[in-house]
């Protein structure tokens, strides 16, 4: 047993370099196979449709400035004799105060200036909030562009993307003529087909794969040609080249 | 061991990149699997359109809808295809256009032009079907194939024959005694059956257009249940001049006699392979009717069917992948299994339904069943979808069998 041991067993040098190499082999399982979100990299292309409407994601901007000055004014004003329904104007917000009888007491005055002058200093800061806020997103679609022109469906994309505008929209339309012409005789028939979409709008496809169904293979070239009929160039007139893989609906 | 470890490591850095598939983007679509079919009324070449030749688009709906790839269109519009027809007659022919149209890349898929005697108008069209089948599916359809059948329209048990959708039903014997088991050669052109006319249940073989036939077995007790191999050159059939009944291979002039089962019980209904290989047949040498196969010289014998009691009738598909066969459950319904005893079906449930047969392409089986009250023909895909009655009258009609096409 010990003559078996002592041939087996490696030395220290021997220990040290397997620990180390088990050490390597789990640090790469975890970094390879995802397990921390960082080295996370997904690679099925996603369509990211929020991002694309993310220069007027913020509901104010382009907005007149936010009337916040109305809701900060109230506690302020110990009798409220003037009349409220002056109010609504935004773009004149001092109007009501100029028109306020003279017979008026002192105290309201004073009150009804700070009142302005607060809802100026409001409508400032409204203003640098929205300034910073369009920087901030600014910032965020340069990041975005940056980082995402060479995957899909990303912002900055140039249309040859999934996701991206006219790639979506041409699913679309694929998709709307294949349920009018599709038919099969075999369970699970898949085609792949690189579509190209001359700058004149006109549709060209060549099959890369066929499904060996030859009902879903004629369906298939009758829906691009389908599609084909009322097709919008592609942006810039550009020719738009991209694979497809048609299919019926539920096949893995 | 260092080894090993290198090994490992290197297949952890290929890691699931290295089998990521390509990203296409996927264009999907709900589907019945049915192509849209649109069938035109008949319009005339010239003049008006006859009485028969109005019945074409439903001749074209029936053979169509039946072979199973299509719906038909309530509409023209509504079909990616489009059936049209023109009939018109000249003298004593009759002249029948037919295109099929693709309405989507609006080109024509086939257009043939038939002439031929009048009579023969809706036989053009069953022909332009099994074209159609033909340039969509790379198969020929059956439609202009006929069925031969056991009836009793007359009285007793005679040969009749039919188009396969049941129309024109004709009588090949006559002779008042009892007729059983018709098969077509695999010309279509010639029938053998057994009868009884001369007392003893013989067998017969008949050439269909010139009518002459000849006894090519009569030795004593059975000589029944006979069928062509696919060559047309032997006759497996059922003898009992030895006492019971036992699966002979025979030459199609009866000379020629080899004995393929050696057994004490009873030994029936024998079905060629597609290749000529095999034999299928029915012993109950095991108690209960089961189906057993064996090689076309009686060797290598094993047995199919392993659930049921009571199965019999077997036939084998024309692209031998399956063979169809009846087993008593009370009545009896159609089941089918492939050849190494997997994939045992049911093909029916309602009535009693015996004697199945496939089409010459292998789309359709044929049976007789009594759903309806008496035993009559019926029709269904080979996966027991779209049964239909194809009987053309209410006698008791049994045994049918398919020719290919003429």
């Amino acid at each position: 047993m010990k003559t078996a041991f002592t041939r087996n067993y490696p030395g220290p040098g021997g220990m040290l370099a397997i620990s180390l190499v088990c050490h390597l082999v789990v640090f790469l399982v975890i970094v390879n196979w995802h397990f921390l979100p960082e080295f996370h990299q997904d690679e099925t292309p996603v369509t990211y449709v929020d991002m694309v409407t993310l220069p007027v994601a913020s509901p104010q901007s382009g907005m007149p400035a936010p009337p916040a000055p109305a809701e900060t004014k109230a506690p302020a004003a110990p009798a409220p004799a003037p009349p409220a329904p002056a109010k609504p104007a935004m773009a004149l917000p001092t109007k009501p105060a100029a028109k306020t009888p003279p017979a008026k007491p002192k105290a309201q005055t004073e009150a009804q200036q700070k009142e302005a002058e607060d809802k100026a200093f409001n409508e400032r800061m409204a203003k640098m909030q929205q300034k910073a806020e369009e920087r901030r997103q600014a910032a965020v679609l340069d990041a975005l562009k940056k980082r995402g022109s060479s995957r899909t469906g990303m912002p900055g994309a140039t249309g040859n993307q999934a996701g991206s505008d006219y790639s979506s929209y041409l699913q679309s339309r694929l998709r709307d003529a294949l349920k009018q012409v599709i038919a099969t005789q075999t369970k699970a028939p898949q085609v792949i087909a690189t579509i190209t979409v001359s700058p004149d709008g006109s549709i060209d496809y060549r099959v890369e794969k066929g499904s060996g169904d030859p009902f879903f293979d004629d369906a298939v070239q009758r829906a691009v040609a389908l599609a084909g009929k009322t097709l919008v160039p592609p942006p810039n007139h550009t020719q738009y080249k991209r694979v497809f893989r048609f299919m019926p609906e539920g096949v893995k | 061991m260092i080894t090993r470890i290198l090994l490992l490591l290197l297949i952890l850095l290929m890691g699931p990149q290295g089998f990521a598939a390509e990203s296409y983007l996927d264009v999907t679509a709900p589907t019945s699997g049915k192509m849209k079919l649109a069938i035109a009324p008949t319009t005339a070449l010239s003049g008006t359109v006859a009485g028969d030749a109005r019945e074409l688009p439903e001749l074209f709906g029936f053979d169509l809808g039946i072979a199973g790839p299509f719906e038909i269109a309530p509409t023209e519009a509504g079909g990616t295809l489009l059936l049209k027809s023109a009939y018109g007659v000249q003298g004593d022919t009759a002249i029948l256009e037919c295109r099929l149209v693709d309405q989507v890349l609006n080109r024509e898929v086939i257009a043939k032009r038939y002439s031929g005697r009048l009579k023969d108008l809706r036989r053009m069209g069953h022909a332009f079907s099994d074209e159609v089948l033909r340039v969509l599916t790379g198969e020929k359809g059956p439609f202009t194939g006929k069925i031969a059948y056991v009836s009793k329209a007359s009285g007793n048990k005679e040969i009749f024959i039919m188009d396969y959708d049941g129309r024109n039903p004709q009588r090949l014997t006559n002779n008042g005694s009892i007729n059983l088991y018709p098969d077509f050669a695999p010309s279509g052109k010639e029938i053998i059956y057994t009868s009884y006319k001369k007392g003893n249940p013989d067998l017969y073989r008949r050439e269909l257009f010139t009518g002459q036939e000849a006894r090519v077995s009569a030795r004593s007790g059975l000589n029944a249940m006979g069928v062509f191999s696919q060559d047309g050159n032997k006759i497996a059939l059922v003898l009992s001049k030895d006492g019971n009944s036992e699966i002979y291979q025979m030459s199609r002039d009866g000379k020629e006699l080899v004995r393929l089962t050696n057994n004490h019980a009873i030994d029936v209904s024998p079905a060629w392979s597609p290749d000529g290989s095999r034999i299928a047949f029915v012993s109950d040498r095991l108690g209960k009717p089961q189906l057993f196969v064996m090689d076309a010289n009686g060797g290598n014998l094993r047995r199919l069917t392993t659930n049921g009691a009571y199965n019999v009738t077997p036939r084998w598909s024309p692209k031998g992948n399956r063979i169809v066969y009846a087993r008593k459950e009370g009545g009896f319904q159609i089941y089918a299994i492939n050849p190494d005893g997997t994939g045992d079906t049911q093909l029916t449930k309602v009535g009693s339904n015996e004697h199945p047969r496939y089409s010459p392409d292998g789309r359709f089986i044929v049976f007789s069943s009594t759903r309806d009250g008496g035993e009559g023909l019926y029709l269904m895909r080979a996966d027991g979808s779209g049964q239909t009655r194809i009987s053309p009258d209410r006698a008791q009609n049994t045994h049918p069998t398919w020719s290919v096409n003429w």
